[in-house]
């Protein structure tokens, strides 16, 4: 038997004998398992159908098959990439419930191709029924410090990021492109040069450094990455992980709950509207080419609808997701801020449908709340 | 040709939208305390709001009249506003003078002492009149009323302000005074030197307020808004959920007339205070839906949408349903036409 199917199917039975989330992480830490396998985690909060979990087909794919525990809110699958049947492709994952009842921490443990096609994708792509945490540059960059400073006798640097930025080629459009750079750099100079080449990080790997007697520092061969979206990953066991780094982005994940429940307007007696505003540090829309690109994003979000307004000088359109009914209103009258208005319906999965797909073909802004 | 129709249809919405946002912005502009940078305490604005008439009277004595707008600055002091952002350039054409004479006559409605303000007495001592118009009929319209008799015999002060929408680094509602004058000065002068409106500080007032006094110039206009922000609300989510291709969906006209006033319009706070949108408007929209083939009209008068989920045409909503009612408008042509070689109409009047 391949040794990284031994440790998938070892992972599978790792959380029927644990007690609870801390026994669970506890010998999680203490796990061995070779390469391509990862460790990934992630935080998600069930927005619709009363918390309930939603049926694990709809959130991902390639489900071999689930195990369910206790009042069935404690969930095992194994997962399979059916277009790349080698035997080694699999893994496992497993969704743990806060004794809250506020989320659940996803955890799963499988090679890089397994978990973006069976998990990530199918995650980010279509569900409006979890919300995972949600950063900003900013956050993404505090999350980083604060993990480093929280290290005992470690440091980190970055070894491999994953951005988005405008492509413009001569006598093309504008248009958006992805970017992996492969360099050895400190948090702060990575942050400080994306800021300068007008880029914004999707994904950061990092690597963990152990620092000698004489202030040398030793490679420990762990490297940990966290994803715009809450996920974060190590490829090697360490209880940092899990100690360190997953409360920091679950309270992101609450914060980003927070910024987008009761935004609809049937949310309100009155049905008032509770609007958001994304807000940019630069003046954004002064080149007034800035509507199409926006207009262009907002129009390629999957299971949308919508309707241009008005497009110049002014922006103003309507979306409309068919995934659940939830609609929106946007407004651009600023050099430098979207105003995006909740209708009748809108759902924090919806919302974080929207602006996780805006950011991905338009620079990302800060969300703050705005005054109706 | 067809294209020319769709964008007659699209620029159409776009005034009615135009018109809402020109209101609105003269509604904060007459509201607003320039020294404190804060509105005026107390003051408040209505749209489409019913007042009485007095017998004295000179164009409609004892009638109940709706301007498009009333601004109560303070308790002693209001403007009557009325909106006509479509009209044509001023020419001899019969018609033409006929809509700039109408303009003027409703202005003369509003010269009275209107029962309705929003005091106890529904009283106010001093209200002056202003006629809103598009930009490039701010001049021509000064020209009309200049040498306009009845303007020359109005007991009140009345200006002409023109508005136009404008694009610096952001957004605004310019309003210009074109002709005449207010009582309040600083009002007046802020006019007299051309006001801009930031279209920020109405973004969230026209995410809510998409209906005024004027009926829709199309259905089009009432359908975009039902098909991207109410329909799927009142649909099932267990079938949303299912990621069916489409849902099917029961509406009654009033019940969503109601809805509809509650989140796009007025609801009537007072007797006073218009029902917008009017069940005809929505009426109107679930029936040219039936045309598109998206509806069917039941026996007893609701209607069952059909929403397809995913894109109307793969694009736009408000463009997608601009081409159904051009098709639609052509297909009646049509039908007429054969109608009438049927019956040998054509033949005649060739004759």
């Amino acid at each position: 038997m391949h040794p990284a199917i031994r440790a998938v199917a070892h992972f599978g039975e790792l959380w029927s004998s644990s007690e609870n989330w801390e026994q669970f992480v506890w010998n999680l830490s203490r796990f061995e398992f070779p390469r391509p396998l990862s460790i990934y985690v992630c935080p998600l909060f069930v927005v619709r159908q009363k918390s309930q979990l939603p049926a694990a087909d709809r959130l991902f794919r390639n489900v071999a098959s689930v195990k369910t525990q206790k009042d069935s809110r404690l969930v095992s699958m194994l997962l399979d990439s059916e277009r790349f049947p080698q035997e080694h492709l699999r893994g496992s994952l497993v969704l743990w419930p806060a004794v809250d009842g506020s989320h659940y921490m996803l955890v799963a443990l499988a090679p890089s191709l397994v978990w973006d096609r069976s998990v990530r994708i199918p995650l980010d792509r279509t569900s409006t029924e979890v919300v995972k945490p949600s950063l900003t540059q900013v956050a993404m960059k505090q999350v980083l410090e604060s993990f480093e400073k929280n290290l005992s006798g470690m440091t980190i640097r970055v070894v491999k990021a994953a951005s988005r930025r405008w492509i413009t080629a001569k006598g093309e459009p504008r248009r958006m492109g992805s970017r992996i750079d492969w360099e050895l750099m400190s948090i702060d100079e990575a942050f400080r040069e994306a800021k300068e080449e007008g880029k914004w990080f999707t994904n950061i790997k990092v690597e963990l450094l152990r620092t000698g007697r004489q202030g040398r520092k030793f490679a420990t061969g762990i490297v940990a990455s966290i994803h715009r979206h809450g996920y974060h990953q190590a490829n090697a066991p360490f209880p940092e992980l899990f100690s360190n780094l997953t409360p920091l982005l679950l309270e992101i994940g609450r914060e980003t709950i927070r910024r987008l429940s009761n935004r609809s307007r049937l949310d309100s007696p009155s049905l008032a509207v509770r609007p958001l505003a994304i807000e940019y540090d630069m003046n954004l829309f002064k080149d007034p080419s800035r509507n199409r690109d926006f207009i262009r994003a907002a129009t390629k979000i999957p299971r949308f609808g919508f309707s241009i307004l008005h497009g110049n000088p002014y922006l103003h359109m309507a979306l409309t997701d068919f995934a659940d009914g939830s609609s929106y209103e946007v407004f651009v009258v600023e050099a430098s801020r979207v105003f995006l208005v909740p209708q009748l319906r809108a759902t924090p999965g919806s919302l974080n449908r929207l602006l996780s797909h805006l950011f991905s073909g338009f620079p990302e802004g800060k969300i703050v709340d705005a005054a109706s | 040709m067809s294209s020319n129709k769709i964008r007659e249809i699209r620029e159409s919405i776009d005034n009615y939208r135009g018109t809402i946002m020109s209101l609105l912005a003269f509604a904060n502009e007459a509201r607003w305390n320039k020294k404190k940078g804060q509105f005026i305490e107390g003051s408040q604005f209505s749209l489409g709001r019913a007042m009485n008439t007095s017998d004295q009277n000179r164009v409609s004595p004892k009638e109940r009249v709706t301007p498009d707008l009333i601004v109560q600055r303070t308790s002693d002091y209001g403007i009557v506003c009325e909106a006509k952002t479509c009209l044509p350039p001023l020419s001899d054409k019969k018609e033409t003078l006929a809509r700039y004479e109408e303009c003027v006559e409703q202005i003369a409605k509003y010269d009275d002492d209107l029962q309705g303000w929003l005091t106890e007495d529904e009283r106010i001592p001093v209200h002056d009149l202003v006629l809103l118009v598009d930009q490039t009929r701010g001049v021509p319209m000064k020209r009309f009323v200049q040498s306009h008799s009845l303007v020359a015999t109005l007991g009140r002060k009345f200006a002409v302000v023109s508005t136009a929408r404008t694009s610096q680094l952001d957004d605004f509602v310019n309003l210009r005074k074109e002709y005449g004058s207010l009582t309040e000065t600083t009002l007046d002068q802020s006019l007299e030197d051309v006001c801009s409106v930031s279209i920020k500080h109405l973004e969230g007032l026209l995410a809510k307020l998409k209906f005024y006094d004027a009926p829709p110039p199309t259905p089009v206009y009432t359908v975009q808004i039902l098909w991207d922000h109410v329909f799927l609300t009142l649909a099932d989510p267990d079938v949303i959920d299912a990621e069916a291709k489409h849902c099917e969906i029961e509406v009654d006209s009033t019940r969503l007339c109601e809805l509809l006033q509650k989140l796009y319009g007025t609801t009537g706070v007072d007797s006073r205070d218009c029902r917008i949108p009017d069940k005809v408007w929505v009426e109107e929209a679930l029936d040219f839906l039936v045309e598109t083939g998206d509806a069917k009209r039941r026996a007893d008068g609701t209607y069952v949408i059909t929403y397809p989920l995913r894109r109307r045409g793969g694009g736009d909503t408000e463009g997608y349903f601009a081409r159904k009612a051009v098709q639609i408008t052509r297909r009646k042509e049509m039908q007429n036409r054969a109608e009438r070689l049927k019956s040998g109409d054509l033949f005649e009047q060739a004759n």
